[in-house]
């Protein structure tokens, strides 16, 4: 592995799921998982197992439901969907989440000018 | 919303286990089959699923902590390894569960009962801290009753006090048409009583200023269980009515269950002032204040001494060295004594949990270390040693949970068992459960889990367990820091045994003295004695009750197998009370006037009583009330202020109705019985006057028999029931059964000493068990450990004598350390015990130095087992022994 992988931020896994999950409605772990690859064009250093934690967590908090169904190839899977709590939540945490970028950014490209 | 999943979660554990490796084998399928789209070979396209999942055992790990609470399922895991590992080991189990259970138990009772005696007042009594007890103290007799006049005079001068009442009572007869006719003493109060106490009536109203007035209707309040037993709970009973002494009167209240004031079972009515009150007759029980907001018992007493002078300058008659004694409830009701006594009494029961803590923490530590190789491997297999004592300390909790539980049932058997021992008419106490005895109770069970389950968790914490994996027990031996503090624990246990068998041995001594001093009576068990009482109205003149108690004896001789009888005011050890008194020409030689014991008695007294007398004569039926006033004394008072001198014709006065009823001439001289001195430490100076010259309705009735009293006890008591329509025997029993501790024959404060000298050997005993086992556990487990060396030391020629040295040597180190450290404790202990002994040092030599023999033949006997395994340690199964 010659270029490292992004490691995850506390949190941003998190909000990536009801992303996905607000963008493209009801889907299967595996599903979230592909998605979000392939959104970051791989540059997420993600075991897919580690998607499952998350979804429990999401689960708890009611931000998403879960009910087993079938795919678009006749397989069993179960497929998460998000909450109206879950929408709210996510407006929230994107806001924070773009204040936050915005400031880390500022003050990292000022950081860059003066160097 | 979120802890309910999380604890759903954590009950559906194996359900969301199944779920969750559902749905990583349908990850798992659909990402192969992704692959496969993708052009990869079957067998790679799995692979490459796979090793995109990523590891299942992390996911599974990671899914179930953001599911549950990863403590409450270690929690659980640990309770579960817990009972486990106490099931296995279940000698160590029952042994440590019994031992809480008892000193817990034991604990419980002792803090429920001290609470009682301490810190509350009657039941139901608000604010119990804020109220004074008043009485007062006439020159030389101790407190006891006071003047209604100066509890006028107070209510009026005192500032301390937001309200004061008064209690008296008066022998009175009920007529009720529902519960028949009956002599009752019901305790007359001020009206204000029951609201300066804080207590409502249940049923009905409280007593109102008018029914105070002279002359307003007579009323009474019922105690609720008069309510319950005379009147069946009848809702009318408000309104009801019944009369006193002949008069009509009006039942307006009930009181609320379980009030009583301020003895058991008395009815109330309000106090209306007669003239003799009013005229500074002792007339009164017992006044109680409550201070107002910010006043201290100091000041009110200073302020009540005050009145009291004044009351003395203006009323010398009456108020000549008059002091008043103003006290909280335990000091009025259990006498000063009270808090040294239940002090005490609540120090030893602490130091029973001490030793048993010191008990089990010895034995959990040579459990621990017995379980070295258990707990070095799951420490080896990535277990933290956090997570190693939280496990312990489970155990622990656990145990003292177990162990607390059973104790909170024996503590509850063993107050009931108090109370019913206890119970006095004349002492009302309230024992009613309450939140402090759940909160003790839940504090010293916690502190018993931490004191015991400390030391083997921070051992566990310290300890470098890596040993015990070695092929060698080595790690499993004790290190010499754990035998230091077993040792000290061992030494520890014994000296507060000792301290607490040397205090039981004297007050079991000072008790012996007490049941086994002479009491001055011969042939006790030879005599039947009864309390027997006629109504007052059905024999109103002494001439009449004269009239009837001559008759009762007659009948009563006629009884094949009675050889005399007799009557007198009270019994041998009884307490008589004294009176105040003077001899001719006042040749007593005091300031004050003396007082002296006084007690009525019939003709045969002395003789049915086997009670000899050195001079004169005893009483006989000519001394009626138309004879000459004639008096007894006893050895004592002629040693006391005749010495040397004859008695025969010698004056004696007391008060009287007149200059002829005044003065008495002795006509006899008596050997001494003990009377008055609840210690039964000496003989004081009695006056006995004829019971025939004052007869009064009630006396004590005693049969000396020929016979086994048995034969004729059935037959004696027929007599006295048939011998008038209202007649009632009481406290029927042979004389010597009543020279026992008996509660309501002894005055209160010394009752209390009976039990707590009965008590005190409970404890001894419970100290000594305790501690027994202690010993056996620390030597038993130590022998266990050193099977291999015993084993070593016998292959290579030891004698068995020296073996058994070397194990006693090292028991017996502890305990002699414990034993001396003890005795110098428990000289110091006894020195506060002091006050309670009769007629024993406090440094009793016998109890003293029989203390630690005791101990020391326990110890040998928690030694025995051990060591005769130790000697029976087979060389060559010993060397094979892992």
């Amino acid at each position: 592995m010659a270029v490292s992988k992004l490691d995850l931020l506390q949190g941003t896994l998190d909000l990536m799921v009801l992303q996905t999950l607000q963008t493209i409605g009801p889907l299967h772990g595996y599903g979230i998982a592909r998605r979000i690859e392939q959104l970051s064009e791989n540059e997420i250093l993600l075991n897919q197992g580690t998607i499952y934690a998350s979804l429990v967590r999401l689960q708890q908090r009611g931000w998403i439901s879960a009910e087993w169904g079938v795919s678009e190839n006749n397989r069993k899977a179960k497929f998460y969907s998000i909450t109206r709590l879950g929408k709210r939540q996510m407006k929230q945490d994107r806001s924070y989440w773009e204040r936050l970028s915005n400031v880390v950014t500022r003050v990292l490209m000022a950081a860059g000018n003066n160097s | 919303m979120r802890a309910w999943r999380r604890l759903v979660a954590l009950f559906r554990r194996d359900h969301l286990d199944r779920d969750l490796e559902d749905e990583i084998r349908s990850h798992v399928e659909l990402a192969t089959e992704d692959y496969l789209g993708r052009g990869y070979p079957p067998a790679e396209a799995r692979r490459q699923a796979l090793l995109k999942f990523g590891a299942v055992q992390a996911a599974k790990d990671a899914h179930r902590d953001s599911r549950g609470w990863a403590w409450l399922e270690g929690l659980f895991y640990d309770l579960r390894h817990a009972v486990r590992a106490l099931a296995r080991d279940s000698s160590f189990t029952l042994t440590s569960i019994g031992m809480l259970a008892l000193v817990i138990g034991l604990n419980v009772a002792v803090f429920a009962v001290i609470n009682t005696m301490l810190f509350r007042g009657f039941p139901l009594v608000k604010n119990n801290s804020r109220l004074v007890y008043i009485q007062e103290r006439y020159s030389l007799t101790n407190g006891c009753c006071l003047l209604y006049a100066d509890f006028l005079a107070w209510r009026e001068q005192v500032h301390s006090f937001s309200g004061m009442a008064f209690a008296g009572a008066k022998p009175v007869s009920i007529g009720d048409s529902d519960s028949g006719n009956r002599d009752d003493y019901p305790t007359l109060v001020t009206s204000n009583t029951f609201e300066l106490l804080g207590v409502r009536p249940a049923l009905g109203r409280d007593f109102v200023p008018a029914d105070e007035l002279p002359g307003a209707p007579q009323v009474l309040i019922l105690p609720y269980a008069d309510w319950v037993t005379r009147y069946g709970r009848r809702a009318d009973i408000v309104g009801h009515q019944l009369r006193v002494n002949k008069a009509p009167a009006t039942i307006i209240g009930v009181m609320p269950d379980g009030f009583d004031f301020p003895v058991h079972g008395a009815i109330w009515m309000p106090l209306q002032p007669t003239k003799e009150m009013l005229a500074r007759k002792v007339d009164g029980f017992l006044a109680i204040g409550r201070l107002s907001a910010g006043a201290t018992l100091e000041r009110a007493r200073a302020e009540l001494d005050g009145v009291n002078q004044t009351l003395e300058m203006a009323f010398p008659a009456s108020n000549k060295g008059v002091r008043a004694t103003a006290r909280n409830f335990s000091d009025f009701q259990l006498g000063p004594d009270a808090k040294l006594i239940y002090g005490s009494v609540w120090a030893a029961a602490g130091f029973v949990l001490l030793i048993a803590c010191a008990n089990l923490a010895n034995l959990t530590l040579a459990r621990t270390l017995g379980r070295a190789r258990e707990l070095s491997t799951r420490i080896a297999l990535g277990a933290g040693h956090w997570r190693m004592a939280r496990q312990l300390f489970t155990e622990s909790a656990l145990l003292a949970m177990v162990g607390g539980g059973l104790g909170w049932w024996l503590g509850q058997i063993a107050i009931r068992t108090w109370i019913s021992a206890t119970w006095t008419r004349y002492l009302v106490l309230d024992y009613s459960p309450g939140l402090e005895i759940v909160a003790y109770w839940a504090a010293i069970t916690a502190a018993t889990a931490a004191l015991f389950g400390f030391i083997p968790t921070v051992r566990v914490l310290r300890a470098d367990m890596s040993g015990g994996l070695k092929s060698d027990a080595r790690g499993a031996t004790m290190s010499r820091g754990t035998k230091r503090l077993s040792a000290a624990l061992v030494a520890g246990q014994m000296a507060l045994a000792i301290v607490l068998l040397a205090g039981a041995g004297v007050l079991a001594r000072s008790l012996w003295n007490i049941v086994g001093a002479e009491v001055g009576v011969r042939g006790a068990d030879r005599i039947l004695v009864g309390e027997v009482q006629v109504s007052r109205e059905e024999y109103p003149s002494p001439e009449a009750r004269n009239r009837y108690w001559d008759r009762l004896q007659a009948d009563l001789k006629t009884i094949s197998g009675v050889e005399t009888t007799t009557l007198a005011s009270d019994i041998p050890l009884g307490n008589s009370g004294a009176v105040p008194f003077e001899l001719d020409a006042g040749k007593t030689g005091a300031k004050r006037k003396p007082t002296v014991t006084r007690l009525a008695v019939n003709p045969d007294y002395f003789r049915t009583l086997g009670v000899a007398m050195p001079a004169g004569r005893e009483f006989t039926d000519a001394d009626d009330p138309a004879a000459p006033e004639v008096a007894i004394v006893n050895q004592s008072f002629v040693n006391l202020y005749w010495p040397g001198q004859n008695a025969i014709g010698k004056r004696i006065g007391f008060q009287g109705r007149d200059e002829r009823s005044r003065w008495r001439s002795v006509v006899g001289v008596a050997s001494n019985i003990m009377q008055d001195r609840p210690l039964r430490d000496k003989f004081v100076p009695i006056v006995y006057i004829p019971f025939r010259q004052n007869p009064s309705a009630i006396g004590a009735l005693f049969v000396r028999t020929r016979v086994p009293p048995g034969h004729v006890a059935a037959k004696v008591r027929a007599a006295i029931e048939r011998s008038a329509p209202t007649v009632a025997l009481e406290d029927y029993s042979t004389l010597q059964a009543t020279f026992g501790f008996d509660h309501d024959r002894m005055d209160l404060e010394h009752a209390e000493l009976g039990q707590h000298a009965a008590v005190a050997p409970i404890f001894a005993i419970l100290a000594l068990l305790l501690s027994s086992v202690g010993l056996y556990a620390v030597v038993a487990h130590s022998v266990g450990q050193r099977t291999k060396e015993i084993g070593v030391r016998k292959a290579l020629g030891a004698l068995p004598g020296k073996i058994r040295r070397l194990i006693l040597g090292e028991a017996f180190t502890p305990v002699f350390a414990g034993l001396v450290i003890g005795l110098a404790a428990s000289l110091g202990v006894n020195r506060v015990l002091q006050s309670q002994l009769v007629g024993v040092s406090p440094y009793d030599a016998a109890t003293l130095s029989g203390a630690p023999v005791i101990l020391l033949l326990v110890a040998a006997f928690g030694c025995l087992l051990p060591v005769r395994r130790a000697m029976r340690v087979d060389p060559a199964v010993a060397l094979r022994h892992d």
